[in-house]
């Protein structure tokens, strides 16, 4: 039954024996070894907080250098290619007056040889793969039938097939001999040059008459290039790196080029790989593509390499002098590099907020086990002190010990952070990043390491310095910060912080963030201090309760609670971490919630689809074939509004984005502060429906034309019909050829380019651009106007029920603002018959203006508003000072659109930056058509209400590049340079709690040390065990509670106040749209409750060990 | 020695007034055979052998013993916060040594009370709030207990010093607030260890009076151990404990 007394009066006999206090390893080794539970328990924390401190060490560096060969490895071609195009001083046959006497004094594989070794150079050491592509000058092609000069160019392309899909005969092969060398064209070249496989085509220097053709193929001419024709092929889409190769290509892929002012020019004639520089014809430019292989780099170099856009033209210039007259550069990495690194530096501050939390925590937790340690030996040191010891030597003592811990610590933090960062690192997410594997030992991480272990345990020895009067009961006093007003000071720098965090507009730089790291550590800090302030008061409270009750249970407990000095450095652990745990939880929910808003944003719907390589009206059924969701065609392109021309970088071009916003709440994606995208655009879409013919989907349109003008002048046409699939996608389609308006029908085929089978499409404008056939009969001093009539006959298409009633709106005129009034008053009708529907359109022309204008009778089935109402962003609203209801010209192409504003959204889905302004994608086109302007307004296609995402995408894929929400919130959230954020907050989490509960062991335990005494007097008076117990789980539950529920205030406060402003972006700007708070009860919940139970799972145990062992002999000692 | 003591009814007379003639009362303590060793073997500490003793209602009796004679022991045993090894101890006609946990307690709440060598106050409550104690554990109406408390304070003369917590307190003033404590809940027996051994001689005196005065107001029984002979003046009957065993003289 009777138990010996506590050890520290064994101890301190002991310690008595031992002689003289001297720093003695004897005496600090015997002394430690009767302490073994308590300085295995400091050493436990002193390593906890070491190795926390290690692994953000771990995940700073090493982590951060792994990310960045990661990201840098996995950027695409595009954003590390650097492409060259260089203008050799060679002339182009057209430039000026080319002498051909004068051969090109340009070695052009000098030049190619120069640049490459330049470029490559600035990526040494990685190996880097260039791709030449030559073309030759401009050389002239036979002129046309009636004398217009044409000009072509061959071209050498080394993996030119990649990017395009043969359509008829072979590619070229090396020929033996130079004559007739074997070429493949685009099929736009070859339309219009009228080529085939098997022709042959003569370039030359000089011109090529019409009149000097029939003189035979081959004039004597040296430096004249005889090509023969063996294939036809078009653009692949953009797909796989096929992506900007025809950008190398001088006319982009485009085949023609008929710019007015220039001689028209028509190419690439491409030949066999290798063989341009064996010819007769100089080459005149030169494209290249260096791609350094980056995947072996590592940090330090991808740093270090890469050549900035400026300096490498300078460069360039200066080398190939003479030999080259212009030089284009586009070098993204440096771009590339900087955006990584600013990311690396967002998420660089995360990380060293949870390792500053850490330290705080882990310093808090070491000053609660050195008051333990403290206490259990004060009798000791007042022992020692009365025999003669002085202070010095007891601090000499403990330095000694701690000296000792720190050396432990340290020599095991090492190894521990190398095992926890290789355990973090094999988080899926982080592995899945690329940043698994297993980190080497680094300077700073032992540096850190050992710094922090010596820092922790010199806690242990500020005690001994000031000693505490152990188990001086006084009544409670202020804490030291509460008292010398540290708290208000701490609370004043926290506002300061968090204006400044506020205020932050853009975070760049590899280095972590000062304001990012700042705001929540000391946000975090000050409330834990503040509240500390509170809880005297909930106290007291307490207390006035206790006075006024009856019993002694709960009054016990709470003049436990109000009256133990002590409790404040385990209550502001247990706050701290509990702020910091949350803290860290609610955060992890923002920013993850935040990436999946960004990521919305950015794309703006599910999944975006550039269709390549098909036409316009085949696009939509794809597409909706393909993903079977929802799909509309958008038109997403930079415009000029009003004055505001903008320029530059994306972001200050104003950006148009038109959609159907009809289904605005299935397609437009991003989050807004209030409403829906459907309210934002409410208002947008035309009222009216449209009308027109219906036609079968079809490749190609046979229709008739018939028409003449009423006086008899003869003209001539090339109809167009603007016509419109299911989805509310519209091209004007063009016939092949033109067509005489003589007053005989003429049956010409349009290449609608729809796919059989395919839905229906409308048939809602019809353009008749007029030519003179004979302008020289035309006098041009008078204004001649003559009544212009033409009837468009669609065969096998009908009307719908709307039209057929003529409920529909009716056909009206679209006016070229451009056309300086050659065609007035146009006017259409339709009528339906068994055989199709006829159009017929008419307008008064003035054939004088047609002289120097072009013009053309446009007529839709499409009414259009008189203006079209747009949603316009904060920063144009703000910009050009506009509120609803202003008036705005839109320049879209080259047509200006009168537009009003009729709202206003923070930002736009794909456009979170910057102007932009929105409109429904219908009423933009009729608006368009109005002024006479049918271009497809059809740039991209957004895909909403996927049933299968991933198999949509895969689907969607083959049609072009595809963009979905989902790649990219996984890329933001998960990308190599941004997965140790949450990895990091995790580990916060982790260490809070871990440090937490080790605090309040230490704690209790020294709580409980003191009052075994108190336990037992208050059995001798006959309270019962179970009260003693009851009243000490009281005390403890209800200021776990409190505390932990202060915390937990604390937690959600900064998480509220501090977290939105810290999930910036991944450019370190403040997200769009602004991150909301997130509190996941549910995760809270769990957090919250484990830290209660935690708790009470190391006091319970703890409270009934102190009941059971307070015994007899414990009334016989003093309080004291 | 013991041999007498053991066969005798009572080595003492059964009550102050020993009237011979007088109906028989069971003591109110009684105490028979019982043997306390702490330790085993050659470290074993006979701290009571054999002690037999009976206090008859309303006796205050002295135990008197040098340091280490068994006086503590004898105690604890008796208030049942310490069980024997040997024998028994019946309190009120309860026999305490058989009683379980929850007896125990409610024989401390109830019938006991302790006024201990080192005071046994509670550190973190004032001194109106160590007497409340014991109040609070019969869950008194709170102005009833505050009456008292003020009540028991007046009567050991701290009425003034009520909000003082122990550490404010010098050591008398500690010891009375014990005896007020020990007073509160109307205890049949008041078992008070050395009360005055660590006060000066006039202070003790003056403890030693309180106690002799509230014993005879309230008509409790009283164990007292002292080793100062000038205390026992004040008892009505002293038995000597020399070396865990009882002695007459
Ligand atoms: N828990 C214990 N373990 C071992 N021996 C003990 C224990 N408690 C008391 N003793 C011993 O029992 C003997 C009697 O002790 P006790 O405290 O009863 O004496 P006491 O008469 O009250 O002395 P004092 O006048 O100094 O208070 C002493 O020799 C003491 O050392
Ligand atoms: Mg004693």
């Amino acid at each position: 039954m009777a138990e010996p007394p506590p050890g520290h009066r064994r101890d301190a006999g002991r310690a008595a024996r031992g002689g003289r206090a001297g720093g003695r390893p004897a005496l600090v080794l015997r002394r430690a070894s009767t302490q073994v539970p308590l300085l295995a328990a400091v050493l436990a924390v002193v390593v906890a907080g070491t190795t926390l401190l290690g692994t953000c060490v771990l995940l700073l560096t090493t982590a951060q250098d792994r990310a960045l060969e990661q990201a840098i490895a996995r950027a695409g071609p595009a954003e590390v290619d650097v492409t060259v195009g260089l203008r050799l001083a060679v002339p182009d046959a057209g430039d000026g007056a080319p002498d051909a006497s004068d051969p090109p004094a340009v070695d052009a594989a000098q030049v190619v040889a120069d640049a490459t070794a330049l470029v490559e150079d600035a990526f040494a050491p990685a190996p880097s793969s260039t791709s030449v592509w030559l073309a030759s000058a401009l050389q002239y092609l036979p002129a046309t039938a009636a004398d217009t000069l044409r000009l072509g160019y061959l071209l050498d392309a080394p993996g030119l097939e990649a990017a395009a899909t043969l359509a008829a005969g072979r590619w070229p092969a090396p020929t033996a001999t130079a004559a007739d060398r074997e070429v493949a064209v685009l099929t736009s070249t070859a339309r219009a040059l009228d080529l085939a496989p098997g022709d042959r085509v003569v370039l030359s220097p000089d011109p090529q008459h019409a009149s000097e053709q029939a003189d035979g193929a081959s004039s004597p001419g040296s430096t004249e290039v005889g090509v023969v024709v063996v294939g036809t092929f078009t653009r692949a889409h953009d797909q796989d790196g096929a992506q900007g190769a025809w950008e190398r290509d001088p006319l982009d892929g485009e085949g023609v080029d008929t710019s007015t002012g220039l001689i028209p020019a028509y190419g690439p004639f491409v030949v066999a790989p290798g063989t341009l520089p064996a010819t007769e014809v100089p080459v005149g430019r030169v494209s290249l593509v260096v791609r350094p292989d980056l995947s072996d780099a590592d940090a330090d170099e991808l740093v270090a390499m890469g050549p900035p856009s400026g300096s490498l033209r300078t460069d360039l210039t200066r080398t190939l002098g003479d030999a080259v007259s212009s030089t284009a550069v586009a070098s993204p990495y440096p771009r590339t590099l900087a955006d990584a690194r600013t990311q690396q530096g967002i998420t660089s501050s995360g990380v060293l907020v949870v390792a500053l939390l850490g330290a705080a925590l882990a310093a808090t937790a070491l000053g609660l086990a050195a008051r333990l340690v403290a206490v259990r030996r004060a009798a000791e040191a007042t022992l020692l002190v009365a025999r003669g010891a002085r202070r010095g030597q007891l601090v000499r003592q403990a330095a000694a010990e701690s000296a000792l811990l720190a050396a432990l610590a340290a020599a095991a933090g090492v190894p521990l952070s190398l095992v926890t960062f290789r355990a973090v690192t094999a988080l899926p997410w982080l592995a899945g990043a690329g940043l698994a594997g297993p980190a080497s030992v680094t300077a700073p991480l032992v540096v850190a390491v050992a710094s922090a272990a010596l820092l922790l345990a010199a806690l242990l020895v500020a005690p001994s310095v000031r000693p505490v009067d152990a188990g001086a009961h006084r009544r409670p006093r202020r804490g030291l910060v509460a008292r010398s007003g540290t708290d208000v000071v701490l609370a004043a720098v926290a506002v300061a912080a968090y204006v400044q965090l506020r205020a932050h507009r853009v975070a760049t730089g590899a280095e972590p963030d000062p304001v990012l790291v700042a705001a929540p550590l000391l946000v975090l800090l000050a409330g834990a201090v503040l509240v500390l302030r509170v809880l005297p008061w909930v106290s007291r409270l307490a207390e006035g309760h206790a006075r006024a009750s009856r019993g002694l249970v709960l009054p016990l407990a709470a003049w436990e609670v109000s009256r133990r000095p002590h409790s404040t450095a385990g209550a502001f652990l247990l706050i701290l971490a509990t702020a910091a745990a949350t803290f860290g939880v609610s955060f992890t929910s923002t920013w993850w919630d935040s990436q999946a808003d960004q990521a919305e944003a950015e794309v703006g719907t599910e999944l975006v689809v550039d269709v390549t390589g098909a036409p316009v009206l085949a696009q939509g059924a794809a597409v909706a074939v393909a993903t079977g969701g929802d799909v509309s065609p958008v038109t997403r392109r930079a415009i000029a509004l009003g004055s505001r021309v903008g320029g530059g970088t994306e972001e200050s071009t104003t950006q148009l984005l038109a959609v159907d916003t009809r289904r605005a709440d299935a397609l437009m994606r991003g989050r807004l502060p209030e409403g829906s995208w459907a309210d934002v655009s409410a208002g947008l879409a035309p009222t009216t429906g449209g009308a027109g013919p219906l036609v079968p989907a079809a490749p190609t349109l046979d229709v008739t034309v018939t028409g003449a003008a009423d006086d008899g002048t003869p003209l001539e046409t090339v109809p167009g019909l603007l016509v419109e699939d299911a989805w509310g996608s519209r091209t004007l389609v063009v016939a092949a050829t033109p067509v005489p308006l003589d007053g005989q029908p003429h049956t010409v085929p349009v290449p609608v380019g729809a796919v059989d089978g395919d839905p229906e499409v409308r048939v809602v404008g019809v353009e008749l651009p007029l030519t003179l056939l004979a302008p020289q009969d035309v006098p041009w001093q008078s204004d001649i106007t003559a009544r212009v009539t033409a009837t468009v006959d669609v065969p096998g298409a009908h009307l719908d029920a709307a039209d057929a009633l003529g409920t529909a709106g009716g056909w009206s005129e679209g006016r070229s603002p451009s056309d300086f009034g050659a065609v007035r008053n146009a006017r259409a009708t339709q009528a339906g018959s068994d055989d199709g529907v006829a159009v017929t359109a008419t307008a008064s022309v003035s054939l004088t203006t047609l002289l120097y204008a072009d013009a053309a009778i446009v007529v839709t089935a499409l009414p259009a508003a008189e203006e079209l109402p747009v949603v316009v962003t904060e920063p144009v609203a703000r910009e050009l000072g506009l509120g609803t209801g202003a008036p705005l010209s839109l320049t879209v192409g080259g047509t200006t659109v009168e537009a009003t504003v009729v709202g206003v959204a923070p930002y736009l889905p794909s456009v979170p930056r910057g102007p932009a302004v929105l409109a429904d994608h219908d009423a933009l086109s009729r608006a368009l058509v109005a002024r006479a302007d049918l271009t497809s307004m059809t740039d991209t296609w957004w895909v909403a209400g996927l049933e299968d995402p991933a198999a949509a995408v895969a689907a969607a894929g083959d049609l072009g590049p595809t963009v979905t929400r989902a790649d990219v919130t996984a890329e933001l959230r998960d990308g190599p340079l941004r997965g140790a954020l949450r990895a990091a907050l995790w580990l916060l989490v982790v260490a809070a709690v871990g440090l937490a509960l080790a605090g309040t062991a230490v704690h209790t335990a020294t709580a409980l040390d003191a009052r075994a005494v108190e336990v037992a007097r208050l059995q001798g008076l006959g309270v019962s065990r179970r009260s003693v117990v009851a009243s000490f789980l009281a005390e403890h539950s209800a200021v776990t509670l409190v505390v932990v529920a202060a915390g937990t205030g604390v937690g959600a406060f900064t998480g509220w106040a501090v977290g939105p402003l810290l999930a910036v972006s991944a450019t370190g700007r403040p997200p769009v749209p602004a991150a909301a708070f997130g509190w996941p009860w549910a995760s809270q919940s769990v957090l919250v409750l484990g830290l209660v139970l935690g708790c009470a799972a190391v006091v319970v145990p703890v409270a009934l060990r102190t009941v059971r062992r307070a015994t007899v002999a414990h009334l016989r000692m003093d309080a004291s | 020695m013991s041999e007498p003591q053991r066969a005798g009814t009572s080595p003492v007379p059964g009550a102050p007034d020993g009237g011979s003639d007088a109906p028989p009362v069971p003591p109110m303590v009684t105490v028979r055979g019982v043997r306390r060793t702490y330790g085993a073997g050659r470290a074993a500490v006979h701290a009571l052998r054999d002690v037999s003793l009976d206090v008859a209602p309303g006796e205050l009796v002295a135990l008197v013993g040098r340091s280490g004679s068994g006086k503590t022991t004898l105690l604890n045993i008796v208030g049942g916060l310490d069980r024997p090894d040997a024998g028994s101890v019946t309190v009120g006609g309860t026999e305490v040594t058989s009683l379980d946990e929850a007896g125990q307690v409610a024989l401390r709440r109830d019938l006991v009370a302790f006024v201990f060598q080192t005071f046994g106050l509670v550190p973190v409550l004032s001194a109106a709030e160590n007497v409340g104690v014991p109040l609070r554990l019969r869950r008194l109406a709170p102005a009833d207990r505050e009456r008292r408390v003020g009540l028991l304070l007046d009567l050991v003369g701290l009425g003034d010093h009520a909000d003082q917590r122990p550490g404010e307190l010098s050591g008398g003033q500690q010891q009375r607030v014990a005896i007020a404590r020990a007073l509160a809940a109307s205890p049949r027996l008041l078992i008070a260890d050395e009360p005055t051994g660590q006060l000066d001689s006039e202070t003790g005196l003056a403890v030693m009076a309180l106690i002799r005065a509230v014993v005879e107001a309230e008509g409790m029984t009283a164990i007292v151990s002292t080793h100062d002979p000038v205390m026992i003046a004040l008892a009505d009957r002293a038995v000597h404990l020399v070396d865990g065993q009882l002695t007459d003289g």
